[in-house]
């Protein structure tokens, strides 16, 4: 297995780049950015965008989704932990 | 759609990469040629018909009125589809249209319905009642790749290209008066490009050869203010962060190259 791999999103709405958008926010919002990482490598394995985000802000909003996905993986290697581990 | 591709090609292609160089001799950043003619179908209310290489859409805009949906009573309806014809390729099947076609149909809208090419809200006649729907035909009548941004800037040309009748109301019934014929409101140019990801190097406007053994893909759509309106990545390898970064700056340089051939 070569890693585990997590996805998350951010996006924008109510003109600030924000991270994992609720359901208000992903209907009503400017953008929405899912990604998937590997994070081991920081490799992105998926990426879709729609909406309307300047170069800055896609930056922002990429690093946020990266961000968002490593604390999911640091989550779920805890969850797998508490229920498998020792 | 199969691929089947010899290894020797995948490692000739790659090993040509890796030595700064393309099959066909162009950049990594350079498209084919391009060639747009717009209001080649006669009886289309707006029609395209885009190259890009050997790659070749034929693209119709039909405008109809109808139904507006429940939730957006005041705003016209646009539906993309895509045929990948049998003709154009050797693995293309007819019948119920595949990934690959479904895949292109949806980036092609999320692409023009994002960047706001159609200004939807000027489609609607009568409130709750009647809007102007369009329909966009994709038709793909020869594959050589970048399948992507053939179909954009081709749907973009025939959107502009479209003339509808003046719509008004007497007595309760809806009349066209076709005497006086408007342009379709299209108030952006939103395009889209696309980059293959071989051997390690970024290559623009990939080609079928370059499409078959690529390891990745991305397509960018930006409008004319250099703002991303769409994005879809594509191909089982990943790309790294400043990777994707990188493509958005050329991105901007490149969709504004292209839209030079819109008219």
């Amino acid at each position: 297995m070569r890693d585990m791999v997590v996805a998350c999103a951010a996006g924008k709405s109510d003109g600030n780049v924000v991270l994992d958008l609720s359901e208000v926010e992903d209907k009503e919002g400017e953008a929405d950015l899912p990604i998937a990482l590997m994070p081991r490598t920081g490799e992105i394995t998926l990426l879709q965008m729609d909406g309307h985000l300047t170069e800055e802000e896609f930056q922002k909003a990429l690093d946020l989704a990266i961000g968002g996905c490593k604390k999911i993986s640091e989550e779920q290697k805890k969850a797998i932990k508490n229920r498998y581990g020792d | 759609m199969v691929h089947i591709v010899p290894e020797i090609i995948k490692e000739s292609v790659t090993n040509l990469v890796k030595n700064g160089e393309r099959t066909d001799g162009r950049a990594f950043d350079e498209y084919r040629e391009i060639s747009l003619e717009t209001g080649v179908i006669e009886k289309a209310e707006g029609s395209a018909r885009v190259k890009i290489g050997n790659t070749q859409i034929m693209i119709g805009a039909k405008p109809q009125i109808g139904s507006p949906f429940g939730d957006t009573p005041n705003v016209g309806v646009l539906m993309t589809n895509t045929e990948l014809l049998p003709m154009a390729a050797p693995n293309f099947e007819s019948g119920p249209p595949d990934e690959n076609s479904v895949e292109l149909s949806r980036v092609t809208d999320r692409c023009i319905r994002e960047g706001k090419v159609v200004d939807l809200e000027k489609l609607c006649i009568v409130e709750g009642e009647k809007v102007w729907m369009v329909f966009l035909d994709l038709h793909v009548i020869d594959y050589d790749g970048n399948l992507m941004d053939a179909a954009v800037l081709g749907s973009v040309a025939a959107l502009m290209n479209i003339k509808i009748p003046t719509a008004k109301i007497e007595n309760d019934e809806i009349v066209l008066d076709y005497d006086n014929m408007i342009p379709f409101p299209v108030n952006e140019k939103a395009l889209m490009c696309t980059f293959a990801k071989i051997g390690g190097a970024l290559l623009i406007d990939p080609s079928l050869e370059e499409e078959e053994i690529m390891g990745a893909r991305l397509s960018i759509g930006m409008t004319e203010d250099g703002s991303i309106c769409a994005m879809q990545k594509g191909g089982a390898e990943p790309l790294i962060r400043d990777e994707i970064l990188k493509l958005v700056s050329i991105a901007k340089l490149k969709t504004a190259e292209l839209r030079t051939h819109l008219p």
